[in-house]
C-alpha cells in the first residue's frame, strides 16, 4: 500500500477569492450537472407555460361545454373534458399557475422566517438560541400535513390560506441551517472586526454574515419550493387547500377519489398527476445541481 | 464497570428527558391556542333551543369558559393528564377512545411501512456505497429523488388502477373483507398497496442515508487498519464499516415518524384504511376539533417520545454518543 502522500500545508491566512470567479465557477460545476440543466430548461418551459395561460390555453377554464360531460379525449378538447365539461387541458395550463405559485410564496415565506430564527439564535446565542430551538423542536413534533391541515381547517381553505399556513409551518428546517452556520460564522475574524468597527448587530447579522450562509438557504429553499408544491397537491387533492372552480394540479385529482372516475375516466386524473411529478422532480434535480455547484461537499 | 457504563447512560437519559419535557408542555400549548381558535366551544354542544341567555351564561360560568385563558389551559392539561381530551361534537364520545379505536390499524401500517423500506433500503444503499459511481448506485440516486418527488396519492391512484381496477388482483379499499371470515392472507392482501405508497418516500431517503453513512465509514481508520492486516474486502465492509454505518439508522426511524403520520392522513383516505388519518379527514370535514386537535396532539406525543426512545436505544447502541 502506497504511503499516505504528504499534503501541502494550505496557508493559514483564506484565500482572497475574486466573488465574480467563484459565480463562474458553480456555474460551470452546475453546467456539468446533464440533469440540473435538463430540469432547469423543463422548468423554464413550465414557468412559461404558467405567464402565458391565457394565450396557450385553447378554451377558459371555468366554462362548460354543455355537450361534452366527462368527455374523452377528443380533436375539439385535446384532454378530454372533467365532470361538470370544463376542458382539461385549459384547466392543466392554468393550474401550473396556482401550483408554481404556492411553491414560490411558500418557500419565500418560510426561507425569510427561518433566516431570521435562524439569524437571531446562531448569532445571540445563549438563552435566546434555547427558546428558539426549543420552539423549532415544538413546531417539528407535529406532523406537518396534521398541523396544516388543523390550521386550514381553522381559518378555512383558500389559495392565500394555503401558502399562508405552508409558508408559517415549513421554516424549522431552514431556521436550523442558518443558525449552525452563525453559530461557525461568528467565531471568524471578520465579525469581530466588524463588531470592533462599531456595527450594530443588525448590521453584522445581515450585512456582513448572511452573504455567507446564502448558499444552504438557496438550496434549502428550492427543495422547499418542490415540497410546498406537494403539500399544496396533497391538501387540494383532500378537498381542504385550493377550491374550485380555481384549478390547481392537485384539486384536479380530487374526483379521482370516486372509483368509477378512477376506472373510467383515466384522462381527469393522469395529466395533473404527471405535471406534479415532473414539476417537483425538475425542482428538485435543480436544487441537486446548486447544492453540487455552491459546495460539494454541503451536507443537506 | 457496570456502574462506570451505566451512569453516563443515565445521565445522557436525564438529560435527553429534560429536553423532552419542555418540548411536550409546548407542543400542549400551541394545540390548546389552535383549539382556542376554533370555532365553537363546549357549550356549542350542548346547546338546546329551552336555553335563556342566562342559563347560556351559568352554564359557561360552570364549566369554566368565562376565566382567562391560561387558567383554561391549566384546567384542560390537568384534564388532559387524566387522559381526558375533551368530547366529540359529532358523536359525544370521548375523543380519546376513538382515537385509541383507530391508532392499531395507523401503527401496524406505519410498522409495516417502515420494515418493507429498511428492507428495501438497507441492501440498495450497502451495494450503492460499495460500487460508488456503479449503474446501482446511479439508478438508486434517481429512484431516491423520484420517491421523495412522487406525491403518495398519485402512487396510490396508479397502484389502485392497475392492481384493483385493472388486474383485481388487490381489493381496492379497508383492511379486510367485509363479511369472509379474518384470516392472515386476506388482510395481508389490504394491506400490501397502502404499507407499499406509505414505504416510498422512505425508501429513497434510507437508501442515501445508508449509502452516506456507510461511505463515511469506509474513508474512516479502522476500516484502513481492517484493510491493512489483510483481512478480505468482504470482511471489511460487511463486518467493520456496516457496522458502525447502521447504527444512526435507528434515529432515522425516529426522524420518519412524523412524515410516515402526515403520509398515513393520504395514504389512508385513498385506500379507506380504517386509521388515524382517516378519522382526521372526517372529523375535519365534520368540524369536530376537540376530535382534530385530539389526533394532533397524540400524533406529536408520539414523535417526541418516538424520537426520545430512538436516541436513547442508539446511545445504548453506540457508546460514543453519551459524552
Amino acid at each position: 500500500m502506497a504511503l499516505p502522500q504528504i499534503k501541502h500545508i494550505e496557508p493559514v491566512t483564506e484565500p482572497i477569492i475574486d466573488p465574480k470567479s467563484y459565480w463562474a465557477l458553480a456555474r460551470r460545476r452546475f453546467m456539468r450537472h446533464k440533469l440540473a440543466v435538463v430540469s432547469l430548461c423543463v422548468l423554464a418551459v413550465l414557468v412559461l407555460i404558467a405567464i402565458f395561460a391565457n394565450q396557450l390555453a385553447p378554451m377558459s377554464p371555468y366554462i362548460s361545454d354543455p355537450t361534452a360531460f366527462a368527455a374523452p379525449p377528443s380533436p375539439h378538447h385535446l384532454l378530454g373534458t372533467d365532470l361538470i365539461g370544463r376542458d382539461v387541458l385549459s384547466r392543466l395550463i392554468f393550474a401550473s399557475r396556482i401550483s408554481l405559485s404556492v411553491g414560490i410564496v411558500s418557500s419565500s415565506l418560510f426561507v425569510i422566517i427561518g433566516t431570521l430564527l435562524g439569524a437571531v439564535a446562531g448569532y445571540y446565542g445563549g438563552w435566546v438560541d434555547t427558546v428558539v430551538m426549543r420552539f423549532t423542536d415544538m413546531v417539528l413534533s407535529f406532523p406537518v400535513l396534521m398541523l396544516i391541515l388543523v390550521v386550514v381547517s381553522v381559518v378555512g381553505p383558500s389559495l392565500y390560506n394555503v401558502m399562508a399556513v405552508i409558508g408559517l409551518i415549513g421554516w424549522p428546517g431552514v431556521a436550523r441551517l442558518v443558525r449552525s452556520s452563525f453559530l461557525s460564522l461568528r467565531e471568524q475574524d471578520f465579525v469581530e472586526a466588524a463588531k470592533a468597527s462599531g456595527a450594530s448587530n443588525a448590521a453584522i447579522m445581515f450585512k456582513h454574515m448572511l452573504p455567507n450562509a446564502l448558499g444552504p438557504v438557496l438550496v434549502a429553499g428550492t427543495f422547499g419550493a418542490a415540497s410546498s408544491i406537494l403539500l399544496e397537491a396533497g391538501l387540494s387533492f383532500l378537498g381542504l387547500g385550493v377550491q374550485p372552480p380555481i384549478a390547481s394540479w392537485g384539486n384536479m385529482l380530487n374526483d379521482a377519489q370516486s372509483l368509477t372516475v378512477l376506472h373510467t375516466m383515466p384522462w381527469l386524473w393522469i395529466p395533473p398527476g404527471v405535471m406534479i411529478v415532473v414539476a417537483v422532480l425538475a425542482i428538485n434535480f435543480v436544487g441537486d445541481g446548486i447544492r453540487d455547484a455552491l459546495d460539494p461537499r454541503m451536507q443537506l | 464497570m457496570t456502574t462506570k457504563g451505566a451512569a453516563p447512560l443515565l445521565r445522557y437519559t436525564i438529560r435527553r428527558v429534560a429536553i423532552a419535557i419542555p418540548v411536550l408542555i409546548g407542543v400542549t400549548m400551541i394545540s390548546y391556542l389552535i383549539i382556542n381558535a376554533a370555532p365553537g366551544n363546549p357549550v356549542t354542544m350542548l346547546l338546546n333551543p329551552n336555553m335563556s341567555a342566562g342559563d347560556l351564561h351559568s352554564l359557561e360560568v360552570a364549566l369554566g369558559l368565562n376565566k382567562p385563558v391560561w387558567v383554561r389551559y391549566w384546567l384542560w392539561l390537568i384534564q388532559l393528564l387524566h387522559g381526558n381530551l375533551g368530547f366529540s361534537y359529532v358523536n359525544f364520545q370521548p375523543v380519546l377512545t376513538r382515537i385509541l379505536r383507530r391508532l392499531p390499524a395507523t401503527a401496524e401500517l406505519m410498522v409495516s411501512a417502515i420494515l418493507l423500506s429498511y428492507v428495501l433500503a438497507i441492501p440498495v444503499g450497502v451495494i450503492a456505497a460499495v460500487r460508488q459511481y456503479s449503474w446501482v448506485d446511479y439508478f438508486s440516486t434517481i429512484g431516491a429523488f423520484l420517491g421523495v418527488s412522487v406525491p403518495g396519492f398519485f402512487i396510490g391512484l396508479v397502484l389502485l388502477y392497475i392492481f384493483a381496477l385493472q388486474l383485481n388482483v388487490l381489493p381496492a379499499s379497508g383492511q379486510v373483507t367485509v363479511g369472509v371470515i379474518p384470516s392472515l392472507g386476506d388482510y395481508l392482501r389490504h394491506l400490501v398497496m397502502p404499507a407499499v405508497v406509505l414505504a416510498v418516500g422512505n425508501i429513497g431517503q434510507t437508501v442515501r442515508y445508508v449509502r452516506g453513512a456507510l461511505l463515511d465509514c469506509i474513508r474512516q481508520d479502522y476500516v484502513r487498519t481492517a484493510r491493512a492486516k489483510g483481512l478480505g474486502e468482504r470482511v471489511v465492509i460487511y463486518k467493520h464499516a456496516l457496522h458502525n454505518a447502521l447504527l444512526p439508522v435507528i434515529t432515522i426511524a425516529g426522524l420518519q415518524i412524523p412524515i410516515l403520520f402526515s403520509g398515513a392522513v393520504i395514504t389512508e383516505q385513498v385506500f379507506g384504511w380504517p386509521g388515524m388519518g382517516q378519522l382526521t379527514i372526517q372529523a375535519i370535514t365534520q368540524r369536530d376539533y376537540p376530535t382534530i386537535m385530539g389526533i394532533t396532539l397524540i400524533a406529536a406525543v408520539l414523535v417526541v417520545v418516538g424520537n426520545l426512545v430512538a436516541d436513547l436505544c442508539y446511545s445504548m447502541a453506540d457508546p460514543r454518543i453519551r459524552l
